[in-house]
């Protein structure tokens, strides 16, 4: 004889599974919420800490300087932002960090805004290990130090570059930075800097005859100086960014070194004074730049503002 | 037979009490060991925020000497002192270094107490560049205080620089 019953579902057990499975769903919620919590956490922890870690490369004397690449705990993506809002616009640093655990990358975390950094790499720096050097920008005087930054993966073919530079680049012993003088002789992959020679396949032609930079898209900006090495490593929303920053601050250090101008004039007798309404003038056009063009408008305004400066026989500005 | 399904009917409603209580037992020990690690995790993450801002500050120290604001051309870290003054005049730097205070005193050869304007500069002592209502414990680093004397020569000073970021609350 089978048992015909059924199986008795008390209400006991009903109670008992209705809540284990809200208290489970809670605690698995809670858990997910967690770790993303905490990823977002690790994340503007890194970028902060960045920040610190290039500290060191924006220091000291010398023309270029590069320090030990940074390594991280895991695959990290560092977004480099920009805005030329105030008075000096501001340098803007996310991270997100990859985990094997839920979503791969997470959004990224809160940026980080420096008003007195320079970055230039490309929007999305993607990896575990980054390579950064530093070098100053003068326009006349020392405006800023300029940070270049790649990953480990990112690899840059330089065609044909000027003497200098190749020189610079192998005594700063630069890692994924390669010279050819043919383009055929490029890894696929690699961002392909021409120098003088404009084919279809550069990423980034620079003429230093002119001092443009054409861009793949075919928008062209301008540099001077180090600046030839944000073409370099860097994309054109973000160098033309970064440049009207440098400008403003040039603007602000013309106002800086005028009023010094005036308490030495009054001090010394006269000292520098030949120097202050160029420096008005110069402040007052450097604040209005509104593109890299404006590195070749002020050039005959820096260069003169140099000229003088150094003809001074005591007492310089700078 | 009224009787055994009371008995029932009671020993029912002590098993079920018995579960709601170990139901309740079971929300309050998670409750409390998301607390536990909340109050931790905020613990330690105050630490280390605490911890980058000193370290920050440490650097920064050598930063500022070195940027195009203070530097003077003749030496690294040395500090140029009629720019620095002449920063001070000047607004926009007011959030430029992310410092919620920022001064230089002028240590050795001594000067007369009080603060440097333009209009008393040199006959001073220090230099209040950023002083926000609210800073935190500044720290101090000794720095050269360079600039030219009325002979129009190099001439350098023993400074100190006091830096403070707004501490973790």
């Amino acid at each position: 004889m089978k048992n015909k019953r059924g199986f008795e579902f008390s209400f006991g057990w009903m109670f008992a599974l209705i809540i284990g499975g809200v208290i489970l769903f809670l605690a698995i919620y809670a858990t997910v919420k967690m770790i993303g919590t905490e990823r977002n956490v690790q994340s503007a922890e890194v970028a902060k800490q960045l920040g610190i870690l290039l500290i060191p490369a924006e220091t000291g004397f010398g023309e270029g300087k590069s320090i030990p690449s940074i390594k991280f705990a895991t695959e990290t993506r560092v977004y480099n932002n920009c805005t030329t809002k105030g008075v000096f616009g501001e340098q803007l640093i996310s991270v997100a960090t990859s985990s094997s655990l839920g979503k791969k990358w997470t959004s990224p975390g809160i940026a980080i805004n420096y008003p007195n950094k320079y970055i230039f790499s490309s929007s999305v720096i993607e990896g575990d290990e980054i390579n950064v050097f530093s070098k100053p920008f003068s326009f006349p005087y020392k405006t800023g130090e300029l940070l270049f930054i790649w990953s480990n993966k990112e690899e840059f073919c330089l065609i044909n570059p000027p003497g200098e530079i190749e020189k610079e680049i192998e005594s700063l012993g630069l890692k994924n930075i390669n010279f050819t003088q043919e383009i055929t002789d490029c890894k696929k992959k690699s961002r392909k800097i021409c120098f003088y020679n404009s084919l279809p396949e550069c990423d980034v032609v620079i003429n230093s005859g002119d001092n443009s930079i054409i861009w793949k898209d075919g928008q062209t900006s301008f540099y001077d100086g180090s600046l030839i090495y944000g073409a370099i490593f860097s994309e054109p929303k973000l160098y033309e960014c970064q440049v009207q920053r440098l400008m403003k601050r040039a603007s602000e250090l013309a106002y800086v070194y005028l009023d010094k101008s005036n308490s030495l004039s009054a001090r010394t007798g006269g000292c520098s004074q030949g120097l202050q309404i160029y420096l008005s003038n110069y402040g007052k056009n450097a604040a209005n730049a509104t593109s890299s063009y404006a590195l070749i408008e002020n050039k005959f305004a820096s260069d003169e503002l140099k000229r003088m400066n150094d003809g001074l026989e005591v007492c310089k500005l700078w | 037979m009224v009787i055994k399904k009371t008995r029932i009917n009671k020993k029912a409603q002590i098993k079920l009490q018995e579960m709601a209580f170990v139901l309740v037992a079971i929300v309050i020990f998670f409750a409390l060991v998301i607390m536990i690690y909340l109050v931790t995790r905020t613990g330690s993450l105050k630490e280390s925020a605490e911890e980058q801002r000193r370290e920050e500050v440490q650097l920064l120290g050598l930063k500022l000497a070195d940027s195009p604001e203070f530097s003077w051309s003749g030496c690294s870290g040395c500090i140029d002192i009629d720019k620095a003054v002449a920063v001070k005049e000047r607004r926009a730097y007011k959030d430029f270094w992310k410092v919620y205070y920022l001064m230089i005193e002028r240590v050795y050869p001594n000067h007369t107490i009080r603060e440097c304007t333009r209009e008393v500069f040199p006959d001073c002592n220090t230099i209040t560049i950023i002083n926000s209502t609210y800073y935190g414990t500044p720290t101090a680093a000794y720095v050269a205080l360079c600039g030219y004397d009325e002979n129009n020569h190099d001439r350098c000073e023993l400074g100190r620089i006091y830096i403070s970021e707004k501490e973790v609350k």
